[in-house]
């Protein structure tokens, strides 16, 4: 049992990090809009993400959308 | 959906739904709009939209003539761009836009997909919750204006915005609230894996020593994050002495985690760090949920701003000028192009016209002006340009009166909303005083044991089911209204709904649809000497009307479309301010008017709605009735208020009496009072101030009237200083709703009361065995943890 001694500190960092990560993306703005995002999933409009060497709008959407979300 | 409501706005359909078949199959609609905006969402290969959208019931008003297309240029100014919009380096622009018509995720999607096709747009982002639509693209591509409608020929309406004060609060709250959740989210699942390790009971005395540390560790951060707000709210609360339930929950907190560091330290006694880990994230969880419900309304834009434009047309010796509103001077000469608002009172110094006056009289019918007639700020000039003399600007013109009315009757609600907390108070009252006797009691009989029973009554005794009872199932019950377009933004609401007796409404664009339309036509005998038949005598008056701005000329135009065939060419139209409109043809002069206009001598009685008549050189050719429509689910609602005993009354500032044989046929069951002025409203209602009340408007000249009632519900389309005095805001055109949250108020309450009476009970029970010294803390906790979770699960009940 005394690996706990091992384990927790690491726990403990492990925590601190992702405590550290989910106030970074709360400060960002991630979790301004909490409604749409759980839908969006749902729509089969992926066509323009299959890559198209030639369509550069399309790219260009796909590097916004990126930014956004 | 079905054949009786809407496809697009899933509202139910009049009689003679307009049909068009999408994706494969015939869909019917209740109005032109939403017929054209389906064709457009479709014909740009966002026909998926429909496979998950959610109707708001919010027909599209897409009838866009030229005048109002022209008005949307104004945002490809740069001077009226200058005020909204930021220029970026490489040369595009970007704003921030509120949208209206937002009823689900859907309509998120299918606004970016829709903006993205658009050339020249550079990036869309929408956010659901807030219907804010941020956009940046390149002007030298594509015009503002036509962004704008694009997005209206899809049914949604956009305003620019910009960010005000409360609403960067309201965002900093939310982030914070999130953060708050999360913390104690992460801290409650760690504690409660340390929780299991300890309760096992295969543990030795050095390691259940560590996980107390490691528990501690974990549960600083929820205090500190999570938590603090609610001792810094009990903190103000004391200094007002006063007792809050943020007293109690922080009590409850810092006592269960103050003995938990005790027990750590000193190595004695019982840890209670997972129950203070899940009572932090469940009242935060309440407290966030009330919170969105709470400020969604705000997100539909605020101020009177939005009604008026920002700039307007200075005449300067002859020569035009544009200049903010708020350069204007007393006495300056502007001019009002037809479509505007006008921006202040003032009188009419050249030409005539007609003004809609509807969100000061409710009344949607043009009102003639001419020289020398007064114009009231916030009205709309509906026929030809006009030059005004400024009489006021700003403080003291018409608009700031209903703002003065509207204050005074705030200030006299009752403050309902602060009585919740009494009940509460008592209650704490009471527990601290039996902790502080049984203490003493047990100090002279045991003082080595006085130290943990008095722990195990606080937390068995905590507050905390009785504090949970109220806001959970509040929160659950607004969630589910809010997802029906009934939008609370008072947490006293529901409590008062629960007892209504009377519902009170605003006629014209509550009860109304707030538009003209055709509802009578006929064709008289004159009309066989020309050989015209119906048909072509109706496409006859949708061609007159075809160019006028006329509120009437709205419902007359889709006439000409009907019958595109044989075209009979009209030409030389001519509109006669407030009379009529004529022109010619083949066959000779054609008048389309009033009764004095057309030289015809009306034999009917006073009627509902405004006859129009169509004549051919003199002769009388046809009949035509405009009428305002009542709502498809008046009816419906009268009903079903009637059955939940709840008186209706009607208040209108239409002089009009013949609409009420109409309402009471629908079902009314109160009273009927024609033309009200907002000072007559605000009187009838303070009149009823004994009974509970609930009112129902969409004006301006509501504003008031709405201010004055226990309970006020504002239509979508209300202006803004309407919305900004509504509790609850409706944000579908079902009227059916309010039936259904009176319903749910009811039931809320009786929830509320079951919790209640549980937790008390519960705390009754609980405390004698406690005061014996019968309950070892860690019990205490599971049984404070239990009652706790039973209240919650309780008021989940209410999602269904």
């Amino acid at each position: 049992m005394d690996i706990l001694l091992l384990l927790i500190p690491v726990t403990l960092v492990l925590l601190a990090i992702a405590g550290l990560l989910f106030g970074w993306s709360v400060r960002n703005g991630q979790y301004d809009d909490l409604d749409s995002p759980a839908q969006r999933i749902l729509f089969d409009d992926d066509e323009h993400m299959v890559p198209k060497p030639t369509q550069n709008s399309d790219q260009n959407r796909d590097q916004n959308r990126d930014k956004h979300d | 959906m079905t054949a009786t409501t809407c496809f697009h706005c899933g509202l139910l359909n009049a009689d003679n739904p307009f049909v068009l078949t999408v994706l494969g199959e015939p869909r019917s609609f209740c109005c032109l709009g939403c017929q054209a905006a389906a064709q457009t969402i479709v014909d740009t290969g966002l026909g998926e939209y429909y496979r998950f959208h959610q109707p708001d019931q919010q027909p599209v008003d897409t009838a866009l003539s030229e005048k109002q297309q022209q008005a949307l240029r104004v945002y490809d100014r740069d001077d009226v761009q200058n005020e909204f919009t930021t220029l970026s380096s490489d040369g595009s622009k970007s704003a921030l836009f509120l949208i209206e018509g937002i009823s689900c995720s859907a309509c998120t999607w299918l606004i970016e997909k829709r903006l993205q096709q658009l050339p020249g747009v550079a990036f869309v982002a929408m956010n659901a919750a807030t219907h804010r639509l941020s956009i940046q693209w390149r002007p030298a591509d594509i015009q503002l204006s036509d962004i704008v409608k694009t997005l209206l020929l899809i049914g949604y309406r956009a305003a620019p915005y910009l960010p005000d004060e409360a609403e960067q609060v309201r965002q900093r709250t939310q982030r914070q609230f999130i953060l708050r959740l999360g913390v104690a989210g992460i801290g409650m699942m760690q504690a409660m894996m340390n929780a299991v390790a300890l309760y096992s009971g295969d543990i030795g005395q050095v390691h259940e020593r560590w996980l107390w540390w490691t528990s501690l560790v974990l549960t600083l951060p929820v205090i500190l994050i999570s938590a603090w707000p609610f001792f810094t709210a009990a903190g103000h609360a004391l200094k007002g002495r006063q007792l809050s339930m943020d007293v109690s929950v922080s009590i409850a907190i810092l006592s269960a985690f103050l003995a938990s560091v005790w027990a750590t330290v000193t190595g004695q006694g019982e840890v209670f760090y997972e129950s203070v880990n899940m009572f932090t994230f469940f009242l935060v969880l309440s407290r966030f949920l009330e919170f969105r419900a709470r400020t969604l309304s705000s997100t539909q834009g605020n101020a009177l701003v939005r009604v008026l434009p920002a700039t307007c047309s200075l005449v300067e010796g002859g020569s035009l000028r544009e200049i903010s509103i708020r350069d204007l001077l007393d006495g300056q000469v502007i001019r009002l192009l037809p479509g505007e608002t006008s921006p202040c009172d003032g009188t009419v110094v050249r030409g005539q016209s007609e003004f809609d006056e509807s969100s000061f009289s409710g009344e949607f019918k043009g009102s003639r002006k001419n020289i020398g007639d007064p114009i009231l700020a916030g009205t709309i000039n509906q026929v030809q340009s006009i030059d005004l003399r400024v009489s006021h600007v700003a403080t003291g013109s018409a608009v700031n009166f209903l703002q003065q009315l509207v204050d005074r009757a705030s200030a006299e609600k009752p403050r309902i909303a602060e009585l919740a907390d009494q009940g509460s108070r008592q209650f704490i009252w009471s527990t601290l005083l039996a902790a502080l006797l049984i203490g003493l009691v047990w100090l002279w009989y045991d003082p080595e044991r006085a130290f943990w029973v008095v722990i195990s009554v606080l937390v068995v005794t905590c507050p905390c089911a009785l504090s949970l009872a109220t806001p959970t199932a509040l929160a659950q019950a607004m969630a589910q209204l809010k997802k029906q377009g009934f939008v609370i933004t008072r947490g006293y609401v529901l409590e008062r709904l629960a007892q209504l007796t009377e519902v009170a409404f605003d006629k014209t664009g509550t009860l109304t649809e707030g538009r003209f339309d055709l509802s009578e036509f006929t064709r008289c005998p004159d009309a066989d000497r020309y050989g015209l038949s119906e048909a072509h005598l109706k496409y006859i008056c949708g061609a007159l009307e075809q160019y006028s701005e006329h509120a009437m000329a709205s419902a007359l135009k889709p006439l000409a479309q009907e019958f595109s065939s044989a075209a009979l060419p009209i030409e030389a139209v001519e509109a006669i301010s407030g009379a009529g409109i004529q022109g010619q043809s083949a066959q000779g002069l054609w008048r389309l008017g009033s009764a004095v206009f057309t030289n015809f001598r009306a034999q009917e009685s006073a009627s509902e709605g405004t006859r129009l008549y169509l004549t051919c050189n003199g002769d009388l050719m046809a009949k035509l009735r405009l009428t305002d429509r009542l709502r498809s689910t008046v009816a419906p609602l009268f009903g079903n208020l009637a059955a939940l005993q709840i008186r209706t009354h009607v208040l209108t500032g239409d002089s009009n009496t013949v609409a009420e044989t109409r309402l009471r046929a629908a079902g009314l069951s109160g009273q009927f009072i024609p033309g009200c002025r907002p000072e007559d409203k605000l009187r009838w209602v303070e009149q009823r101030a004994a009974n509970p009340l609930a009112v129902v408007g969409d004006g301006l000249n509501d504003a008031p009237f709405l201010a004055g009632a226990a309970v006020s519900i504002a239509m979508l389309e209300a202006t803004d200083l309407t919305k900004t005095q509504a509790d609850v805001l409706l944000f579908t055109n079902d009227l059916q709703v309010i039936a259904k949250a009176i319903r749910l108020a009811r039931r809320t309450k009786r929830i509320i009361r079951q919790n209640l009476i549980w937790a008390l009970l519960y705390n009754l029970l609980a405390l004698p065995i406690a005061a014996l010294g019968l309950v070892a803390p860690w019990q205490a906790a599971i049984g404070m943890s239990v009652s706790s979770l039973i209240v919650v699960g309780n008021a989940s009940r209410l999602r269904k």
